[in-house]
């Protein structure tokens, strides 16, 4: 049987993956490259927001394309860990006769030597023996690594292709460097660079760019940096191609190399910084030339520099079309530099605000720049002002939330600390959990129930539904003789708003667990019938209690976990008399299964990584933010916070707080590959 | 690594290779083996495991039915 006939949806879902990871990959580039090779103009704001959207999409795409990756490998991953998987816990079989026969693998066993004593029992043919194997093993573990391999190496051929091209194109672009001449003191000669070579030599320093771009796993963020990186160092010499009008090509040189600058970064600098003081201040030009010449320093400022080799052609050389684009140029920023200083509104001011912390491909404007937007582009801005009030953060709306109602909600709360004495009182910290939880739950419940503008319509134009659903929710009355919610857990899971907490009268699942002694839980957990995916919570709940209770026993934080996970069942009506401990003891041990059934209780394969106690970092009370998590990550952490991303809906906490988790960490990883490919940039990637 | 695992059964001071199927365990506790003798048909033999040894025992009376039954069980399931 091959891969296909045995594991349909994994490998449905790998090739599903793999093909968007292909569109993604196509549509990504297809961007990047015109984000290259397109200018665009600061002073006209339609422009510059196409530009940045242009990024924002490509930024997306990449977001979505890491996210992919991760996916594939721990479908891959699924399919390799669930041949390894001890299927003791997870594979039961009960018999038409009332039997239970568990399945345990070949755990220890193999390879030993083995006396047989008597008589074996021989009861089956030949042909039954491939099909058994399948029972306990689940598949042929070659083929599944075969098949593993094939998909991975067929995964891993277009990033293998985009790195053989950027060595390809370094080489070449290496071979172009060496033919150029040099100055005695090691510079490039450009008064005898013929022009065929120097067409070489952009031609070939784009495509070694554009390989090295795509070569970085967030090829735009790092290839804007790194220009912007190389351009601010130092500019000395451009060229204007002006055959090739539709992508300005500036080329310059510093002391340390040469660079092709075609982006619209690279304009804004070059223009900023180097073109305007040489056009306009050309008495000034005169003079530093002259004492740049007289100077061998090499410390001297990069257009000192610049101007001793060259000869930049004046205005009146250029076509008349890259004229009108500098004059034009010129022009609006005169103008933008006399305009009278106009008062910007509150809004305006916080936009201004928000341009000067820039993002990570914009760099921040100067205040003055921030300003001048504002100034210049008072519509869009309050376009974008209204888009970025609606788009107002999950914690922003909470805090308003809590500011309109915190009598109500301050209330609510303490009760529940007051009533937190499952595993004592709720900490303040647990408390302020609890409580940004309980505003998470309205929030959303809020929205699911009302739209998006739930908070905003409560608090600027209260219609009567939804404030009175908001009330009746703060000001729920709770039975206080109930048993208590288990505060340790109660923020790990987004609990629903209504019901809140189901409480009853009569003794409770958790109270009959808490009763149980270390061999009845042992029975009750193997008799429970876990899911593959309770499992992984009950794994998370255990490792969670311990953290938090480090002195407490596996048995006790066991008790805590299950006594959850049963809750849960028992709300959604699926716990059985013998899961819900009505018969007692002598029931638990001896479970009462439905007769003439035989039917697996649990034969999914789990993929979860088996997590000690000791892989986890102690829980410091005060929870850690995702990115000092991150920080510290082990590999085996890393795994076990994917494994959660499998193991877990969306929507629960724990699925959100891996994520969190992992894009920090991704986010760390990608700061180190950048800064390496700048190192490397430094060190081995300029014409000395 | 390989999808054959194997141990070797010395019975009778004649050493075989059998290719191991699977352990199961019954509620009582006595846990199972099921391998093959080359290509032979299936065996079924109880695991007793002490601190020198494992040896494979004959299947008790009191647990040939359910076993019986399991292996007729899972066969049914394919």
């Amino acid at each position: 049987m091959n891969q296909n006939e045995r594991f349909p949806e994994l490998i449905k879902q790998i090739k599903e993956i793999e093909e968007e990871i292909d569109e993604i990959i196509d549509e990504r580039d297809a961007l990047v490259e015109e984000a290259m090779h397109k200018t665009y103009d600061q002073t006209n704001p339609i422009s510059w927001m196409q530009t940045k959207a242009n990024y924002e999409e490509i930024i997306k795409l990449q977001e979505r394309k890491r996210m992919l990756e991760r996916r594939w490998r721990d479908v891959s991953l699924a399919i390799v860990k669930g041949y390894n998987k001890d299927k003791k816990d997870n594979l039961s079989y009960r018999l038409k006769s009332g039997a239970v026969v568990r399945l345990k693998g070949l755990p220890r066993l193999s390879g030993k030597i083995i006396k047989a004593v008597g008589r074996r029992t021989a009861r089956i043919g030949k042909s039954g023996i491939d099909k058994l194997k399948r029972k306990f093993t689940g598949f042929n573990l070659d083929e599944v690594i075969a098949e593993s391999e094939r998909i991975r190496e067929k995964f891993n051929q277009n990033s293998q292709a985009i790195n053989d091209n950027l060595v390809k194109t370094t080489e070449l672009l290496i071979e172009t460097e060496n033919k150029l001449p040099l100055t005695e003191s090691g510079l490039v000669d450009y008064s005898k660079v013929s022009e065929e070579l120097l067409r070489e030599y952009c031609d070939r320093t784009a495509k070694r760019d554009k390989a090295l771009a795509q070569t970085m796993s967030s090829c735009l963020e790092h290839a804007a940096f790194i220009y912007r990186k190389m351009i601010s160092e130092a500019l000395k010499e451009y060229q204007i191609d002006s055959a090739k009008k539709d992508e300005i090509v500036f080329d310059f040189k510093d002391n340390e190399g040469v660079y092709l600058a075609t982006r619209p970064e690279d304009l804004e600098l070059l223009f900023e910084n180097k073109l305007r003081p040489m056009y306009e201040n050309k008495a000034m030009h005169s003079q530093t030339a002259e004492a740049t010449k007289s100077s061998s320093s090499k410390s001297s400022s990069a257009t000192e520099k610049a101007i001793e080799t060259i000869k930049p052609k004046r205005l009146a050389d250029l076509s008349p079309e890259l004229q009108k684009i500098f004059k034009d140029r010129f022009a609006a920023m005169e103008i933008a530099k006399n305009k009278e200083p106009v008062a910007l509104t509150d809004s305006q001011q916080a936009y201004a605000k928000y341009l000067e912390t820039g993002d990570e491909l914009h760099p921040a404007m100067s205040h003055d720049e921030a300003v001048k937007y504002v100034q210049e582009n008072p519509e869009k801005v309050e376009e974008l002002m209204k888009k970025h009030q609606s788009q107002k953060s999950l914690s922003e709306k909470k805090q308003l939330l809590l500011s309109k109602y915190s009598d109500l909600i301050n209330q609510r709360v303490l009760e529940l600390e007051a009533r937190g004495k499952h595993f004592g009182s709720l900490k303040p910290d647990l408390a302020a959990e609890y409580t940004d939880n309980y505003l998470t739950n309205l929030v959303r419940v809020g929205e699911e129930k009302y739209g998006d503008n739930f908070i905003e319509d409560i608090m600027n134009e209260p219609t009567e539904e939804p404030i009175k659903w908001l009330m009746d929710e703060v000001s729920k009355e709770e039975d206080m003789t109930a048993e208590p919610i288990i505060p340790d857990y109660s923020f790990m899971e987004p609990q629903p708003v209504e019901p809140m907490v189901e409480m009853k009268n009569e003794e409770t699942i958790a109270t009959k667990i808490e009763q149980l002694d270390e061999n009845s839980l042992e029975t009750y957990l193997s008799n429970f019938g876990m899911t593959s995916e309770e499992y992984s919570k009950f794994n998370f709940l255990v490792s969670e209690y311990k953290k938090a209770h480090p002195s407490d026993s596996d048995f006790i934080a066991e008790k805590a976990a299950i006594s959850t996970i049963a809750q849960d069942r028992e709300k959604t009506g699926n716990l059985t008399n013998a899961q819900s401990l009505h018969n007692e003891q002598s029931t638990i041990q001896e479970p009462v299964f439905e007769p003439n059934v035989v039917t697996p209780i649990e034969e999914n394969v789990s993929v979860e990584a088996n997590i000690e106690p000791e892989d986890i970092e102690p829980l410091d009370m005060k929870v850690p933010s995702p990115e000092e998590i991150a920080q510290n990550l082990t590999p085996d952490m890393v795994e076990h916070y994917r494994s959660i991303t499998e193991g877990f809906a969306p929507d629960t906490h724990e699925y959100q707080n891996a994520i969190a988790i992992l894009n920090a960490y991704d986010n760390l990883q990608m700061q180190a590959d950048k800064q390496a490919a700048i190192d490397q940039l430094h060190t081995g990637d300029k014409v000395r | 690594m390989t999808s054959e695992e194997t141990i070797k059964i010395v019975q009778d001071g004649i050493e075989q290779t059998a290719k191991l199927v699977g352990t199961f365990e019954l509620e009582n506790g006595n846990e199972y083996l099921l391998y093959h003798l080359n290509d032979d048909e299936l065996q079924v033999s109880k695991i007793v495991e002490n601190a020198e040894e494992i040896i494979l025992e004959t299947v008790p009376e009191a647990d040939m039915a359910i076993v019986n039954e399991f292996v007729k069980t899972l066969l049914e399931e394919g």
